[in-house]
């Protein structure tokens, strides 16, 4: 998944950063609505944490902006100033949470999982595909009642293939919204890392729930029950 | 006197008389003064000119006897007075016909010639007791006028004194008097009268400006304008323009102090906020979580401080909708509580207002809601209504949700007045809190109970 990081203070968006890449997902950030606009519009992302007060575009502004884009990702609204009004504001603009600053680490994650889930069309923080179980809360895949063992970015690629199901994701798709914007794109990478994946979910190959499309990509197959 | 002006200068309860009650009260002592001055003054100048024209009259009368008498002296001495039968003026003739004229020698009671129409009546005094003096005399009676002419008459035996006296009675006088007297008044008064209403009529148009301002600033007070708005004459239109610009400027220095604070709370927030994720980092859990308790109960003091001072406007003049503050509220909620497919009832009217700050209500609102969205199953009802105690309207709100309910020792912890920020821990606390310190500051009351739908109801009135 990846993520966009629109925050003005340096230390808290370098910190959000890194707490956030460390559960892997992909991370770019702007300091500046300008240029949280300008990533927003050039990339696409599947959630963004934009604060209200910001240089050059306000917070409000930018998410308008980006809706008029055309861009309907998940936005949590980041703010200092906890009136209602602001809130109202950022919400109306096009947020679809918001988050009074001070936060707990945690609480941010907690919302960007149920945003992401949310945005895939799930009610429950857990997606039962068969003998395939997602947790995001917990962030974790059992195959039949058994914890895969999943570094975070195997357990990214599987929560966007999941959470895509029967949709031809095409490498370099899945390398946007895996890798931040330095990640060296090399397709490689992306193979060797499927069929990691694949042994560690499905051991004896029998349940087959990302396919490869020669030329195209990958499909998840399995649908939730 | 002292009480009559004390009474003009207000009623007992000590409010000060209104223009219009004093320009009237000016114009009903003023306006009968003036036109009883006038009417004295005509009337003196009426009664001046008959008496003037009465004494030319009776001059005539005179010149019409010394034309026609003829007196001369017998040998024994004695005077005769000689008068043509019929005399130019037919009333020296009439019986009683009110003009009468005597012709005597000085010195004599009695009249040597006595017009006829002095013959059934006694009238005649001819000042016989008076000195001679050559000239004319006119007095004024109380039923008549005299008027005399003394003059030596050439006789064969020499000159003789002789006094020639026309007497007129005031009849016709006081006639004229009181004719002229009661048209007169007639008119005066019919003026005064017009000229009351005339005043009336011009007082209103003069005071309408003034009229036009109290409604301006009526609806300005009840939210309905932000300024003074409308053509105002000259004289009034630098009162209106300092006016607007002192609201303008109160306006614009409470939109600064707001957004001093709320800039101070996003350069203090963002400091705790970088403060809490490095907490993370702190591999100690036990310091770790002391340092989170500081930064938990410091954050809520910088919040709980800065809404008390930001959130002030008891005075405000603007008028909020009730219902679109609601909806708007709903509609952000809703997404926010997306999973939880929350539905709102509202039960309110198009017309209600509260008559505060708009960013206050949506404060008040807002808390609840968020309160009520976190803690219900599904089902949030909000209602309102307006009623009115002692003159004054009021709103009266309640939320209502059918979450879990707010158990009644943490309900007196979160009403008690100038409760500290970091004292309230619960979930609801804060909230609830600052909710009911706003209800309060506008001179409302907020309530926690029991809500039919199972969980809690805040009931709160606020000014309409």
């Amino acid at each position: 998944m990846r993520l966009l990081i629109v925050e003005d203070e340096t230390v808290l968006r370098e910190q959000l950063a890194s707490t956030l890449g460390a559960d892997g997902y992909a991370i770019d950030h702007a300091s500046d609505g300008r240029e949280g606009l300008y990533l927003g519009k050039e990339y696409n992302y599947d959630l963004a944490v934009i604060d209200l007060g910001l240089p050059e575009l306000d917070g409000v502004s930018l998410i308008k902006a980006l809706r008029l884009e055309g861009r309907n990702f998940p936005i949590i609204i980041l703010t200092a100033r906890d009136q209602w009004q602001d809130k109202v504001e950022g919400l109306e603009a096009g947020g679809d949470d918001y988050l009074t600053k001070p936060f707990h680490p945690q609480e941010l994650k907690a919302r960007i999982n149920a945003l992401l889930r949310r945005a895939a069309g799930h009610a429950s923080s857990e997606i039962n595909y068969g003998q395939l179980v997602l947790d995001t809360r917990a962030k974790t895949v059992s195959c039949n009642g058994a914890v895969a063992e999943l570094t975070s970015f195997e357990y990214n690629t599987f929560e966007y293939m999941a959470l895509n199901p029967n949709k031809v994701v095409s490498k370099v798709t899945l390398t946007e919204h895996l890798y931040d914007q330095d990640f060296d794109r090399d397709s490689n990478v992306i193979e060797v890392f499927m069929m990691r994946l694949r042994k560690k979910i499905d051991p004896d190959n029998s349940l087959k729930p990302i396919s490869t499309l020669r030329g195209q990509g990958y499909r998840f197959e399995l649908k939730p029950v | 006197m002292k009480n009559i002006f004390g009474n003009l200068r207000g009623s007992p309860s000590g409010n000060p008389l209104s223009l219009r009650q004093r320009l009237l009260w000016g114009a009903i002592v003023s306006l009968p003064l003036f036109f009883s001055l006038t009417g004295f003054a005509l009337d003196r100048a009426f009664q001046r000119s008959l008496i003037s024209a009465e004494q030319d009259n009776l001059q005539g009368q005179i010149y019409l006897l010394l034309a026609a008498a003829e007196i001369d002296t017998d040998q024994n001495g004695n005077i005769n007075v000689w008068m043509p039968d019929s005399l130019l003026e037919p009333r020296f003739s009439q019986l009683d016909s009110g003009l009468y004229g005597f012709i005597a020698p000085l010195g004599q009671q009695n009249a040597l010639w006595r017009s006829s129409s002095t013959e059934l009546n006694a009238q005649g005094n001819i000042d016989a007791e008076q000195d001679f003096k050559l000239g004319t005399r006119f007095s004024l009676g109380t039923n008549n006028f005299k008027f005399s002419q003394d003059v030596f008459w050439e006789s064969r035996q020499g000159t003789l004194p002789v006094r020639f006296t026309v007497i007129h009675s005031k009849d016709r006088f006081q006639g004229e008097l009181q004719a002229y007297r009661d048209q007169l008044w007639l008119w005066l008064t019919l003026a005064g009268v017009g000229l009351i209403i005339f005043q009336l009529s011009i007082l209103h148009w003069g005071l309408s400006p003034l009229r036009k301002l109290a409604t301006a600033l009526k609806a300005m007070q009840s939210g309905n304008s932000v300024k003074v708005d409308g053509d105002f004459p000259s004289e009034t239109r630098p009162l209106v323009d300092n006016l607007n610009q002192l609201l303008t400027r109160e306006s614009e220095q409470r939109q600064r102090y707001r957004d001093g604070l709320g800039n101070l709370a996003h350069s203090l927030k963002t400091p705790l906020a970088v403060m809490h994720t490095q907490l993370t980092d702190i591999k100690n859990p036990e310091l770790r979580e002391q340092l989170q308790e500081q930064i938990t109960r410091m954050d809520q003091v910088v919040r709980r401080q800065l809404q008390r001072a930001v959130l002030r406007h008891s005075d405000s003049r603007e008028r909020s909708p009730i219902k679109a503050t609601c909806e708007r509220l709903c509609q952000a909620l809703r997404k926010v509580y997306r999973d939880k497919n929350l539905q709102f009832e509202l039960a309110l009217y198009e017309d209600l207002h509260f008559c505060g700050d708009s960013a206050d209500l949506m404060e008040v609102l807002g808390n609840l809601l968020e309160n009520a969205c976190k803690f219900s199953q599904q089902k949030i009802s909000i209602g309102a209504k307006k009623h009115t105690v002692n003159g004054k309207d009021f709103i009266q709100m309640v939320v209502s949700d059918d979450g879990c309910g707010i158990a009644p020792h943490v309900r007196e912890t979160i009403l008690e007045r100038g409760q500290r920020a970091d004292s309230i821990n619960s979930g609801q606390g804060i909230g609830l809190s600052v909710a009911a310190e706003i209800v309060r500051d506008y001179g409302g009351e907020l309530d926690i109970s029991d809500s039919p739908l199972g969980g809690a109801s805040i009931e709160f009135t606020l000014p309409a």
